[in-house]
């Protein structure tokens, strides 16, 4: 066991830290779930690009800096750390790109990876249908073989950010004879072509985060299959895994958060009895253990071993701490937990029930933690499907 | 940066977990349960422990131990609450033998070798284990080493049958003192203990999941229902992300880490709230069944009620946490 960084991962935070607290902005951008933050956040995104640090771990003739798994979780300790913007394209870059590094073909990679990091093109998943929210493999959505490509109709619903979008990737029935998730296909489109339509949809916190797609005889080039036709479960499993897993919540971003949260503890002492003070402690060692278990969770990856279901209990852990954390911060405010906005007298322009509000998806996307804990008892644990 | 056992780690831990699985099967639990007065006369364990090196793996090798340190016993202290196992592995390996190294303590070669076993009682436990031949006891921010035989013991009677606990009475005499370093000792005892909790949880867990997979009700084993399913995924989660960072602290302590007792603290409260929640739906799970003590998982849920509050409840660490933070 080591757990010191080596000189080149002390040089490599450093740059970060310098970088970001000199290009961080000052004020914190409009959220990046509305129209004018989204372009803002764009901004920022090619201003992260034009200094190699929007996708750090991708190989440089993509925009990146080849980084390994290690300076990757520095990057991330960092970001988080200068309370730098959230990544509108981590649909793109996180969930994606992975995807098209493993199974694209070297003409996809060429098309989608350069624009995907410079935040110009930006992605919507297209998984959840209005009967297919857990249940995957129940959705509708499909695909019939035409001269050239496919012709798609159907519904995709809950697309992060859709109204914003570009593209969406996703997945459609292609074989109309198989069930579940038989007869699957990967797919990538503009949101622009014809037959489709993207209806933003207000989440919970009032921003238009979420889309309704429809496709009504939309084509679909034979170029924009990912992976095989048919074989669209395996290549969108590889995804769901590493949006459950480390890629999409860095334990920088938890460590970050309880950080906030005392500070918020030492602005309004009079607020902390004990019951609280042990809560923001309990939160504290969570966000230590998360990261503990990360650094063990990526020695493993670097050994060549599979994460894989295991993914599960990370994800588990990590949303449904980041919802403790935000329980607390709101305990802790009041009855000023409930400003929001411009209000006066809102406490961090009431990013504590945003925050809170946001958190609370956590248990809910990537499949919800009910389905994680079936998948943990199931494929770790061994006991009975049914 | 690499969070891994190595190779050597791994071995050893893998000896030691043979051996158990070989001599410490739950009817060796159960006759400690039976013969609640008197120590155990069958040193056959502890003697093959104390060959392989385990006993004295923290002393330096000029002095016959390994020279190894609390990381390396990591592994060997999880397997044992695996086993439930009752000797002073915690007390006289994790705590003791360090003390008596450092003293340069003629004690140290007999306890190295087997052939004497060392309880320890800081001055704030209320009970010690009297079960051993010697007994190391803190007094006023000092080490004394005594004979058990000797102190005055008033026995109390542990809800874990296996445990051979006294109050004791006893004045330290100059004679018996040992210089040395309390709170790296108590340190030491706290992850060791955290230690062996994560290995009475995952025994209970194990034990769990096996035997809701055979019972069945309504026509189908009961660990397909999911209310079992997710229980005892919950207590995956708290043991898994236990684990690392009770290997996390152990390593601490090697490196003289300056957080090492709020590693330490950390440790203990993780271990300790993932084992109960073990014990909770492990009972919970198994119904009846284990709800009496013919069936031999009471003596594991026991063993971790009263190792949880051991040097320390989860409380108390989580207060030294919250210290640590300025809270």
């Amino acid at each position: 066991m080591d757990l010191t960084w080596n000189a080149d991962e002390d040089q490599f935070r450093s740059e970060v830290r310098t970088w970001l607290a000199e290009n961080v902005p000052a004020e914190p951008l409009p959220s990046g779930d509305t129209e004018v933050g989204f372009r803002l956040h764009q901004q920022w995104e090619k201003t992260l690009f034009d200094s190699r640090y929007s996708v750090v771990s991708w190989p440089e003739q993509y925009g990146g800096r080849g980084a390994s798994l290690w300076q990757w979780l520095i990057f991330e300790e960092e970001y988080y750390r200068a309370g730098a913007p959230q990544r509108v394209s981590q649909n793109g870059i996180f969930l994606l790109a992975p995807i098209l590094f493993e199974f694209g073909t070297e003409a996809q990679k060429q098309r989608y990876l350069l624009p995907m990091a410079e935040g110009i093109e930006q992605w919507g998943q297209g998984w959840s249908e209005p009967n297919a929210g857990s249940d995957l493999a129940g959705i509708k959505s499909h695909a019939t073989k035409v001269d050239g490509g496919w012709r798609v109709n159907g519904q995709k619903t809950w697309t992060t950010r859709g109204a914003f979008c570009t593209h969406l990737f996703g997945l459609f029935r292609t074989d109309p004879d198989q069930e579940r998730h038989r007869g699957l296909t990967y797919l990538m489109t503009p949101l622009d072509a014809d037959g489709v339509t993207v209806r933003g949809v207000a989440r919970l916190d009032g921003d238009e985060g979420f889309a309704e797609v429809f496709f009504e005889d939309a084509f679909v080039s034979d170029d924009d299959v990912l992976g095989g036709v048919d074989e669209g479960w395996a290549v969108a499993m590889a995804t769901t895994s590493s949006e459950r897993g480390l890629t999409l919540r860095s334990p920088g971003r938890f460590v970050a958060a309880v950080e906030r949260l005392r500070g918020l503890a030492a602005r309004y002492p009079e607020a902390v009895d004990a019951r609280i003070a042990d809560a923001i402690t309990q939160a504290w060692i969570d966000a230590q253990a998360y990261q503990v278990s990360t650094l063990r969770t990526v020695t493993k990856m670097l050994d060549g071993e599979s994460v894989g279901a295991e993914s599960s209990l990370n994800k588990i852990f990590w949303s449904e701490m980041d919802v403790r954390i935000h329980e607390i911060a709101l305990e802790l405010l009041g009855a000023r937990g409930e400003l929001i906005d411009d209000s006066p007298d809102a406490v961090d322009a009431g990013g504590w029930m945003k925050g809170f509000q946001f958190a609370l998806s956590g248990p809910i996307y990537a499949g919800t933690n009910e389905i994680q804990r079936n998948i943990v008892s199931e494929r770790v644990l061994g006991l009975p499907r049914r | 940066m690499r969070f891994a056992f190595t190779e050597d780690q791994l071995l050893f831990t893998s000896a030691v977990a043979d051996l158990l699985a070989d001599k410490y099967p739950a009817e060796r639990v159960r006759a400690a349960w039976d013969t609640p007065t008197e120590a155990p006369d069958d040193r056959s364990v502890w003697q093959q422990l104390a060959d392989m090196g385990v006993v004295g793996l923290l002393a330096p090798e000029s002095t016959g131990g390994m020279g190894l340190g609390a990381l390396d016993l990591h592994g060997l202290l999880v397997e044992s609450g695996r086993v439930a196992m009752t000797e002073p592995i915690v007390e006289t390996a994790a705590v003791a033998v360090p003390v008596l190294a450092a003293a340069g303590h003629s004690a140290l070669a007999s306890v190295i070798a087997g052939e004497q076993t060392v309880a320890v009682g800081f001055a704030d436990d209320p009970v010690v284990r009297v079960d051993t031949d010697l007994l190391l006891l803190e007094h006023g921010g000092t080490w004394y080493l005594a004979e058990t035989a000797a102190v005055t013991a008033t026995p109390q009677t542990s809800v874990d049958g296996s445990r051979r606990l006294a109050s004791i009475e006893w004045t330290p005499t100059p004679g018996h003192a040992l210089p040395g370093d309390i709170a790296a000792a108590r340190d030491r005892a706290i992850v060791a203990q955290s230690a062996q909790l994560v290995g009475l949880a995952r025994h209970l867990l194990d034990e769990t999941v096996a035997y809701v997979q055979v019972r069945e009700q309504f026509g189908k084993p009961v660990g397909a229902q999911q209310a079992i399913k997710h229980k005892l995924a919950d207590v995956l989660l708290a043991v898994d992300y236990a684990g690392p960072m009770v290997a996390r602290a152990a390593h601490s302590i090697d490196e003289g880490d300056p957080d090492a007792s709020v590693h330490a603290s950390m440790a203990k409260c993780s271990a300790a709230d993932a084992a109960k929640l073990a014990v909770r739906h492990g009972l919970q799970s198994h119904g009846a069944i284990a709800y009496t003590v013919e069936y031999d998982l009471h003596m594991w849920m026991k063993r971790v009620w009263a190792l949880a509050a051991q040097w320390g409840t989860s409380a108390e660490h989580r207060d030294r946490v919250r210290q640590h933070l300025g809270l």
